[in-house]
């Protein structure tokens, strides 16, 4: 189900990450750590050995900001970008 | 070459410089143990008597060195032991390399024997973490884990393997150190940042420098006090920075924060520019962060890019190493003669808190010891060079405010996480670090019995740590808290203690009692000159309070001095 939060922001995460054991497990636990509820998410695991990760999120760009730079320090994550209205 | 998982962790561990290993043996880790014995001539293994211990001891091994700590516990309530341990580790930048056994893995998720699942249990709390269920696997994994453990902002790691991979034999190939070429680009920093920076410092009136833990951890503490006379700026140092600036210099302006001294407090909100290094601007440093610091420019230089603009936003920021950021910024200030007017504003600030705190703590009235008494004595007949680690608590915020810390890598205490226990685990992992220096743990009567066990470590491994105890039958910074803040309802907080000399010695260890002022200095002189291990506890003032003090909630400039 969609947020009705109409005050918070939609955002869009894209995580790039080396697959492996779990990444899903250390990711998810930063979203929950930083208080960012994730309403949509999708994975799926390339051929590359890579996973891509896509979470839509409705929260403060701060809060958002705040967990793009924690989820950038887990070793198993290469890329994180965040889009938003801006982007749109 | 055919070796086991187990002996291919151990050779892994030489091979990455490991001397000594903190830990406790048990039954899923009894193949790595019994390659232990196989390899004992080449590495020391020091048998803890809890696995907290055997965590904080490797922290106070690595603090003190700047090596990496390396411990060592079974599986299920072994592992599980350590994580308080990994966890301060985690908060202190502290690296930590924690190797952990596990049930076979075919019984993996059967809810076996002292299974635990330890890598989902430790995810928050480490850099990286894994599960070794391969003999094979078992090189590349400890390779990684060292890697992770001092790469950027150092931190622990662990490494858990299962007892089939510990038993499994393989084709042992060499050791492999793990080389990678990063998937996060580091920046490149131009001349025209620290150009700019200096500028900044250059043109300001009042400019201060904050040195947090990250100087000590890139050995940038001859780079700090270039940069401060050269540039002339006083320099405030957090709790894991107070060993990154001597203490006597006319620039030490103290320490930051909650009981830190009034100088760098008051000035923190009356500076134009701060420049902060590898510090990261912590709740107990700022107070209330709507009233930090809003009129200066503050320049955050910190490795860990998730540091920057995450408490304060800053006015510019550099994610760089502290010696290379500062050596840079030296190179481009030019001497100040400025500062000399906001040099004195410092000096009567200090005066200030001198007539109003500490002269009356260490004036004495002749019937009991002050905590404040007792650390300055060490302090001065130590001349500052010790290496001391206190607990967490009064005790804590005691020896930091009255010893003088003279030299880098001093000053090894739990910031972060404030780990009742640290103490006593950790001086005895700085002791074997540092077998030529003299090490004080400093201990208050509910600390000490948290990892009171220990002693049976400083007896059998015979380390001739020193043990100063604050006694004063109470929780004591809780107790002050209830005083200030719960109207004097006193919740929990006094404690029945044992005959502590009389534990010592049963311990085997050396030991004394204190309570009359006229006897304390003999007594502190008498634990000091000992060669051995020495136990000293000194009942103190039961109602003492640590001043100065920001109350929680209030702004830095609203430091009380009584």
């Amino acid at each position: 189900m969609l947020s009705d939060n109409k005050e918070l922001e939609m955002n869009i995460i894209n995580i790039t990450t080396r697959n492996s054991l779990r990444v899903l497990q250390r990711i998810s636990g930063l979203f929950s750590r930083y208080g960012v509820n994730i309403d949509q998410m999708s994975i799926f695991s390339g051929q590359d050995d890579l996973s891509y990760f896509s979470a839509i999120v409705y929260s403060e760009e701060r809060a958002v900001q705040k967990l793009s730079n924690q989820l950038h320090k887990i070793v198993e994550v290469c890329d994180v970008r965040i889009m938003n209205h801006k982007h749109f | 070459m055919n070796l086991t998982g187990a002996q291919a962790t151990i050779e892994a561990l030489i091979n990455e410089g490991t001397d000594f290993i903190f830990g406790y043996p048990g039954g899923a880790i009894l193949p790595i143990y019994d390659a232990l014995y196989q390899y004992r001539e080449k590495i020391h293994h020091v048998l803890v008597r809890h696995e907290q211990g055997a965590a904080i001891a490797a922290e106070g091994y690595a603090k003190s060195s700047g090596k990496i700590g390396v411990c060592m516990a079974t599986s299920g309530p072994g592992a599980t032991n350590l994580v308080t341990g990994i966890a301060d580790a985690m908060l202190d930048s502290v690296p930590l390399v924690c190797i952990t056994g596990q049930v076979f893995s075919r019984l993996i998720g059967t809810d076996a024997f002292q299974e635990a699942d330890i890598v989902g249990i430790t995810i928050p709390v480490t850099k990286w973490n894994i599960q070794v269920t391969k003999a094979e696997d078992i090189p590349a994994a400890i390779a990684k884990a060292f890697y992770y453990a001092k790469d950027g902002r150092p931190g622990p790691v662990l490494v858990d393997i299962t007892k089939d991979a510990q038993e499994g034999i393989f084709e042992y190939e060499g050791y492999q150190p793990h080389i990678t070429r990063s998937n996060k680009a580091i920046k490149k920093h131009s001349d025209m940042e620290f150009i700019e920076i200096a500028d900044i410092l250059n043109n300001a009136k009042r400019p201060l420098i904050f040195a947090g833990n990250g100087v000590g951890i890139s050995n940038a503490e001859g780079e700090l006090l270039k940069l401060a006379e050269k540039a002339n700026i006083p320099v405030a140092c957090t709790l894991h920075g107070l060993h990154n600036f001597p203490a006597h210099h006319d620039l030490a302006a103290g320490l930051l924060g909650m009981h830190g001294n009034y100088a760098p407090n008051i000035m923190t909100n009356e500076a134009d520019v701060i420049l902060a290094v590898g510090m990261r601007f912590d709740d107990r440093v700022t107070g209330n962060l709507a009233k930090y610091a809003k009129q200066a420019k503050i320049i955050h230089i910190d490795v860990d890019h998730a540091e920057i603009n995450k408490n304060v936003r800053c006015f510019m920021s550099v994610q760089a190493d502290a010696k290379y950021a500062l050596a840079n910024i030296v190179r481009f200030v030019q001497p100040n003669k400025f500062h000399d007017e906001w040099k004195q504003r410092l000096q009567s600030l200090t005066e200030k808190e001198h007539e109003k705190v500490i002269v009356p703590e260490l004036t004495t009235d002749g019937k009991v010891i002050r905590m404040s008494q007792a650390m300055t004595l060490v302090s001065e007949k130590t001349k500052g060079e010790a290496i001391v680690v206190p607990d967490v608590g009064q005790n804590q915020m005691i020896a930091m405010r009255y010893y003088k810390f003279q030299k880098p890598k001093s000053h090894i205490s739990s910031g972060g996480l404030g780990t009742m226990g640290f103490a006593l685990p950790a001086a005895i992992g700085a002791k074997i670090a540092n077998p030529d220096r003299e090490v004080i743990c400093v201990s208050g009567d509910g600390g000490i019995q948290m990892n009171i066990q220990e002693l049976a470590v400083i007896k059998q491994e015979q380390i001739p740590v020193k043990i100063l105890l604050l006694n004063n039958n109470y929780l004591g910074m809780v107790r002050q808290w209830q005083e200030l803040f719960y109207e004097e309802r006193y919740s929990f907080v006094d404690l029945v203690n044992p005959d502590f000399v009389a534990v010592a010695q049963a311990y085997g260890i050396k030991a004394r009692k204190v309570s009359n002022p006229d006897e304390l200095e003999a007594a502190i002189d008498e634990m000091l000159a000992s060669k051995e291990a020495y136990f000293l506890e000194v009942i103190v003032e039961k109602r003492e309070k640590v001043f100065p003090m920001i109350p929680a909630g209030s702004a830095v400039d609203e430091v009380r001095l009584s």
